[in-house]
């Protein structure tokens, strides 16, 4: 009888053979690089693609497909491999005719050009962040404005701002999700450079 | 409704149930089950609460600004002057010490069942991952965790001024910039293993230098009564000692004894072995989940004997 044997099971060697990130890691990274880029995805992806309401469906895909990529290696150029990603994305729907007819994708060649364009954009929204953010949260809804403002704020709980607007805290909580969704919708979908001179 | 605003709005439920406090480790294991369904679930989650936690910063907009609305006229110049210079002093606090944390301070015990696995994110990109039967707690500072019982991973970000420290068993770990474990799963000792960068170990009731070391990568510490033993290894063999972290262990020339042990911590059926066999050699990797298919290997390719039991799995010649 040997005392020694090497065994592994099924698919546990795929799974830990090197480069496979963690979770915390892939999540960061996609914080930290690939979230401040929604601006200009979104303006990006508004440019080159007709069907304004197939935009958010669009981005969302793009970041899945960033993400997985992502579980197996971190892109070394995120901005670069971002763009790529939603270049390759529309583009394969105009080809499967999906959702729209071939001119939809205005002009395809274009769409490498802008991914290559430097972004001073995001030092901007640094700068301005706080300002961004006010500006933002005007465009809410009152409620859920409200609501933002007296957690993040006054830093009220939630039976304490139910009370002060004098709701149920399951509408607090309703305000507030709706409110989360709005907001980084329009932080996401306003370009900063256009107030900037 | 399409599909993205479907995911969004759940998305959007498990961020407002966080952060009003509806939270536990039902909650967390739900919110982790819906997450780990999909990519797209991942990549809604993730947007919306980075956005939500760049709100953060309105509190810099606390009392100075918001009482703009009612003017003291007669003294508006020097009232003015002195609004800027406390709101440009909330703003520089802010940025230094604002609840930087993406788990609200409220509830700072977090702990893992046996065979659970949790990962915690700091705002400054740090994490702490807890094995299976684990509790941590974790500083309202956000730099600062004691390890009350089981294994923590922590990969921290390095802050000069502000030091990570870990508290476990008597000892206090300062990193210098790090990866590394603490474990503490046997009475009496204390493991601490690093991967990357440097951290100082030392015991916190005496000062006597057999008692405090600097680890360097590859170093594992075992603290005990008598001192300190510091060891060192590849720094690979300690990677795959966390590949917990994966649900996965790895085993390297363990003896049957070692690591039937070693399932144990993760599952509730526990692996019994027959000191007979108990000296026998494995290797592989295996997944922490599943002690049976490691069992059955163990029939097939040593040609051992498998009893199933409700509570134990009996390995035998």
């Amino acid at each position: 009888m040997v005392d020694r044997v090497d065994i592994n099971n099924e698919g546990a060697i795929t799974r830990t053979s090197g480069a496979r990130m963690s979770t915390a890691e892939v999540d960061a990274w996609f914080r930290r690089e690939v979230l401040p880029l929604e601006a200009m995805l979104m303006q990006f992806l508004q440019q080159n693609w007709r069907n304004a309401s197939d935009v958010p469906d669009l981005r969302q895909e793009v970041y899945a497909r960033v993400y997985q990529a992502a579980c197996e290696n971190l892109p070394e150029r995120p901005k670069q491999y971002v763009f790529a990603i939603a270049r390759n994305l529309l583009i394969n729907r105009v080809r499967q005719g999906q959702v729209v007819p071939i001119e939809a994708a205005s002009d395809l060649e274009a769409l490498e050009i802008a991914a290559d364009a430097p972004g001073p954009e995001q030092a901007a929204i640094a700068r301005d962040e706080l300002r961004h953010l006010q500006a933002a949260l005007d465009r809410l809804p009152p409620r859920a404005r409200q609501v933002i403002v007296l957690r993040r704020v006054e830093g009220l709980s939630r039976a304490e701002i139910a009370q002060r607007m004098g709701i149920t805290e399951g509408t607090v909580s309703q305000h507030l999700e709706h409110g989360i969704r709005a907001l980084v919708e329009i932080l996401g979908g306003d370009p900063p450079t256009v107030r900037r001179s | 409704m399409s599909e993205t605003s479907t995911i969004e709005e759940i998305a959007a439920s498990w961020i407002r149930r966080k952060e009003f406090g509806d939270w536990n480790d039902v909650a967390e294991r739900e919110c982790a089950a819906w997450l780990e369904q999909s990519v797209l679930h991942r990549v809604a989650y993730l947007r919306l609460e980075e956005g939500w936690k760049r709100t953060e910063r309105l509190a810099a907009l606390r009392e100075p600004t918001f009482r703009r609305a009612h003017p003291l006229r007669a003294t508006q110049n020097w009232t003015g002057l002195f609004r800027i210079a406390t709101a440009a002093v909330v703003i520089a606090a802010i940025g230094f010490v604002a609840r930087p944390y993406l788990f609200d301070a409220s509830d700072d015990v977090y702990s893992t069942p046996v065979g659970g696995r949790t990962i915690l994110t700091l705002f400054d990109g740090s994490h702490v991952e807890l094995n299976t039967n684990t509790v941590l707690r974790l500083g309202k500072n956000r730099r600062s965790a004691t390890l009350v019982k089981g294994e923590a991973f922590f990969d921290i970000k390095h802050d000069e001024k502000n030091p990570f420290v870990v508290i476990a068993s008597g000892h206090r770990i300062t990193d210098l910039g790090t990866k590394f474990t603490v474990r503490d799963t046997t009475p009496g000792t204390l493991e601490v293993a690093l991967m990357e960068g440097k951290a100082r170990i030392e015991n916190t009731e005496t000062q006597l230098s057999n008692h405090s070391a600097v680890l360097k990568p590859g170093d594992t510490a075992i603290a005990s009564a008598s001192g300190l033993k510091v060891t060192r290894k590849p720094v690979q063999t300690l990677v795959n000692a966390i590949s917990w972290r994966n649900g996965m262990v790895v085993f390297r020339h363990m003896s049957l004894a070692d690591a039937a042990a070693e399932f144990n911590r993760y599952t509730q059926k526990k692996l019994v072995v027959d000191p007979k066999v108990a000296h026998l050699t494995i290797d592989g990797t295996f997944a922490t989940e599943n002690p049976e298919t490691f069992a059955r290997l163990l029939r097939v390719a040593l040609g051992l004997t498998i009893q199933s039991r409700a509570q134990h799995i009996i390995i035998t010649r």
